[in-house]
């Protein structure tokens, strides 16, 4: 009954008021995207300058872990002989000495900067044609479908990126 | 040619949107946080319309909102609505002499009640309501439910892809 009443009291608005009011959302959808593009350009400038600083931070506890599981395996085996626990560890002492942990620790590290970068270039890109489009209610600028298209373009590039930096760890 | 002032007192930035004689016009600020509207028109009478509706209004509702959807990249950037979905009706038909001016002042909402009162000058109103829309909160659950489906699906198809 009530659906009822209210199916026959809304009426329908003018469609150029029905067309301002897509375009005010779609303006305002648009300065999300150009606030969350500048936060992600952002996060790939930090990321790009913390690059070196995480590869060394990894190296550095790497080397750690390696000082604390050679102590750890040479006290297992010399004060509890014949433990289950002492194989484990020189399985993984060998694969840490044979330098694939090293390997895979960089290729992280590089494979997220790249594409973070890539990702940022082609957002800052955006957020500024985006910004520009959103102060402009009531209009569709050139920019905001040139802003589409390289939106659409940057995150194509983004997946294929990303993917092809996964295949590159695996 | 005839000359017709309006004063629009109580109406917020973002609330409603208006016409007169089927175009948009330029509203100017006061400092007293009013906005004027001056039109000059040859017609003997001009129709104000103040709407607001929601995202879910007219036969093509669900379409609008998968575009949105999709835009607004699954729905992450989109506008959060009101969830109660008020919708604001107000027309009114000005008759014309040389130099009309009119006061329009805006009620406080209240489900059911008058959208607003025309205060010194004259004018026919036609419709004049604010209330809460109930069909738009069933679509919108509608809506919802479709989103969480079509994103699930979204994801897996992405992982499917990632994994292979």
């Amino acid at each position: 009954m009530d659906r009822q009443d209210s199916q026959a009291r809304t009426p329908l608005p003018p469609p150029l008021l029905c067309a301002e009011a897509r375009m005010e959302r779609l303006n305002r959808i648009f300065l999300h995207i150009s606030v969350a593009s500048l936060v992600l350009t952002f996060l790939a400038f930090l990321s790009t300058i913390l690059a070196p600083v995480l590869f060394f931070t990894a190296l550095c506890v790497l080397f750690v872990a390696i000082l604390v599981m050679v102590l750890f395996t040479l006290g297992l085996i010399l004060f509890i002989p014949d433990n289950p626990v002492v194989f484990l560890w020189g399985v993984l002492g060998d694969f840490i000495a044979s330098g694939d942990s090293v390997m895979y620790i960089t290729a992280f590290c590089f494979n997220s900067t790249t594409w973070l970068s890539a990702l940022g270039a082609i957002t800052a890109l955006l957020s500024i044609g985006l910004t520009a489009a959103g102060h402009r209610p009531g209009k569709i600028p050139k920019i905001v479908l040139l802003s589409l298209a390289i939106l659409i373009f940057g995150f194509i590039f983004a997946f294929q990126t990303v993917t092809g930096g996964l295949q590159w760890q695996n | 040619m005839a000359k017709l002032t309006m004063e629009f007192i109580g109406f917020s930035d973002l609330e409603g949107h208006l016409t007169v004689g089927g175009g948009i016009p330029t509203l100017s600020r006061t400092k007293q946080n009013t906005y004027l509207c001056t039109i000059e028109s040859t017609e003997k009478s001009l129709e104000v319309v103040i709407h607001k509706s929601h995202r879910y209004t007219g036969r093509l509702w669900f379409f609008w909102n998968l575009l949105f959807f999709f835009i607004s990249i699954l729905g992450i950037f989109d506008v959060r609505p009101n969830k109660k979905f008020p919708v604001l009706d107000g027309r009114l038909r000005i008759p014309l002499e040389e130099d009309t001016s009119l006061l329009i002042r805006r009620l406080d909402f209240a489900d059911g009640a008058p959208l607003f009162a025309v205060e010194n000058g004259e004018a026919e109103v036609l419709s004049n309501l604010q209330y809460y829309d109930k069909e738009a909160r069933r679509r919108h659950k509608i809506f919802s439910r479709f989103k969480l489906i079509a994103t699930v699906l979204l994801v897996l198809l992405l992982i499917i892809i990632l994994a292979f």
